[in-house]
């Protein structure tokens, strides 16, 4: 399990992560989600000890620095471009092999893994991003970690490329690992990750799975529509269930579709519709994030 | 430790830098000691020390090229993010250090000892390719080869460790060639003979031993150096402890 407590960093007067606490459960893949300039890569350099800042993160009970081989622990792809851009894909993996005590011919296995074995001769300065991140994906792939911690793994992946990536990032967590990833595909997201962790302004918003993300979003809920709306209303507002009028019936917050169907029935009220409505991700994710973000977009007052 | 020495080795060898560098010493080796000094050596032929000569200084004028080589070693891995590979794979930031400068040392002495071997050869193959004769040479084999050394050694530590505090790829190559050429140039028209107690100079003096500073030895001007690249080398380790990997 990754432990990270308590992690801080600040530059000059910004707190650009405010004393983060999570847990990364083996077995499972975690997303990571916050707006832009939220802290999510930040957070994951802090957990590497490449930034310098308050708290800890530990790997399996000892920091990355206390394990005898680090890329055995953890494999990361926080940049997409983290190459020399002459020197050649195998030669940049060997370097790293090199460094982790991994024999040369794990690298073959790694650029067949993600698919670039007929390019491992040429120079990565003029690859595609969709290649580099698969280049650095080959990187973090090469000690057999763990732990993988991804930053953005799907920026520039053709669409065969993300479904590789997802179906690939679920059975490494199924085979007793744990990955750590951040994205902003959250429709991507919503399919492979089992928990997710949501940070704004550095701090943390919600760490639970994605079902539960999804069922406290507001925009959850049933939608009903029966003849005598007015009769339902009272029926609701006796129950002290909430609701809101939409279209031609009534969304009803924070329950079931099969307790409004007894309510109505017990009620005497012919149902003509009854549809449980369910948030997406992503309006979930604007919701929980609303107050956090800090580059918003601004309605043009022309159009 | 073994492990980061091998994997900073071969970062040396698989870049176009590296062997750009070593070829540009090489050829202008050839140039300066075969055409300059050999086939045009015209009088020079009587000066007993000539070949010892051209061993200072072919060193002398290409250690900053080799220092290159470092800086780039080190720089590049700011300029294209790879040193959070370097860092994560291995477990503490002073084993990485440490396997940079053995990198770098292991160069600096195979570079050193090429150009020390060749430029004396390549003078003397282009006197005899005139058809002139030298006159007896005086050639302090141990004195030259640990002078050589030392001083390919000094300007790569230099180097690094200008890289290592200022991590700016152009600010460190800048600072390399303006701090000796420029910089100790102006303070030396002040300090005249103490001149010497500069970093570069006192590293250059190792080799040319400038005849207003004869009164001090190689060593102590070895000495002098020395104690740079080690103070150097305490405050480089220090930042690079310290400070966030970008």
């Amino acid at each position: 399990m990754i432990k990270a407590s308590h992690l801080s960093k600040k530059y000059r007067k910004k707190l650009a992560v405010d004393d983060l606490s999570f847990e990364v459960q083996v077995g499972k893949v975690t997303g990571f989600l916050g707006p832009n300039g939220a802290g999510k890569s930040t957070t994951m350099r802090l957990m590497l000890g490449l930034d310098g800042g308050g708290g800890k993160t530990t790997f399996d009970g000892k920091r990355l620095s206390e394990h005898s081989r680090p890329s055995g622990v953890v494999g990361i792809l926080l940049e997409a471009k983290a190459f020399h851009p002459t020197r050649t894909a195998r030669n940049h993996l060997k370097i790293l092999a090199a460094a982790g005590s991994i024999p040369d011919k794990r690298v073959d296995e790694v650029l067949d893994v993600v698919g670039l074995k007929d390019v491992a001769k040429k120079k990565p300065g003029k690859f595609s991003l969709g290649m580099s991140q698969r280049l650095g994906i080959a990187a973090a792939l090469l000690g057999r970690p763990k732990y993988l911690l991804l930053d953005e793994p799907a920026n520039g992946l053709d669409p065969e490329g993300i479904a590789w990536l997802r179906q690939f990032i679920k059975d490494y967590a199924d085979q007793g690992n744990a990955v750590f990833v951040s994205s902003h595909l959250l429709s991507e997201m919503s399919q492979m990750a089992d928990n997710v962790i949501v940070i704004g302004k550095g701090k943390l918003i919600a760490d639970t799975s994605i079902e539960k993300i999804i069922a406290g979003s507001a925009r959850s809920g049933v939608f009903v529509r029966t003849a005598n709306l007015s009769k339902l209303q009272k029926t609701l507002e006796a129950h002290k269930i909430t609701f809101e009028t939409h279209a031609n019936g009534l969304r009803v917050n924070g329950v079931q579709t099969d307790v409004i169907g007894k309510l109505a029935f017990d009620a005497g009220l012919p149902v003509l519709e009854l549809a449980s409505q369910s948030a997406s991700l992503e309006e979930a994710f604007l919701e929980l994030t609303a107050d956090s973000e800090e580059y918003r977009t601004k309605k043009d007052d022309k159009s | 430790m073994i492990a980061a020495t091998k994997a900073e080795i071969r970062k040396l060898l698989t870049v176009r830098s590296t062997y750009i560098i070593f070829t540009l010493s090489v050829l202008l080796a050839v140039f300066f000691a075969f055409y300059a000094d050999g086939l045009r050596a015209g009088q020079t032929v009587h000066d007993p020390s000539k070949l010892a000569g051209e061993v200072t200084s072919a060193i002398s004028a290409v250690a900053l090229l080799g220092a290159l080589v470092g800086v780039l070693l080190m720089t590049h891995e700011y300029r294209y993010n790879t040193i959070m590979y370097t860092l994560t794979s291995s477990r503490n930031r002073t084993r990485v250090l440490l396997a940079k400068i053995i990198a770098v040392s292991l160069f600096a002495v195979v570079f050193s000892l090429v150009l020390a071997v060749l430029s004396p050869s390549l003078a003397y193959l282009g006197i005899h390719v005139k058809g002139l004769h030298l006159v007896h040479q005086v050639f302090p084999v141990w004195s030259l080869l640990w002078r050589s050394i030392f001083v390919g050694w000094g300007f790569a530590m230099l180097g690094l460790l200008l890289s290592v505090i200022i991590r700016s790829q152009v600010g460190t190559i800048a600072t390399l060639f303006l701090v000796p050429s420029t910089v100790e140039q102006l303070l030396g028209l002040l300090l005249k003979k103490n001149a010497v107690y500069l970093p570069f100079t006192a590293l250059d003096s190792v080799l040319q031993h400038n005849k207003e500073l004869t009164a001090v030895s190689y060593g102590r001007v070895a000495l002098i150096a020395l104690i740079y690249i080690v103070v150097g080398w305490l405050i480089a380790w220090q930042l690079f402890l310290r400070r966030d990997a970008n």
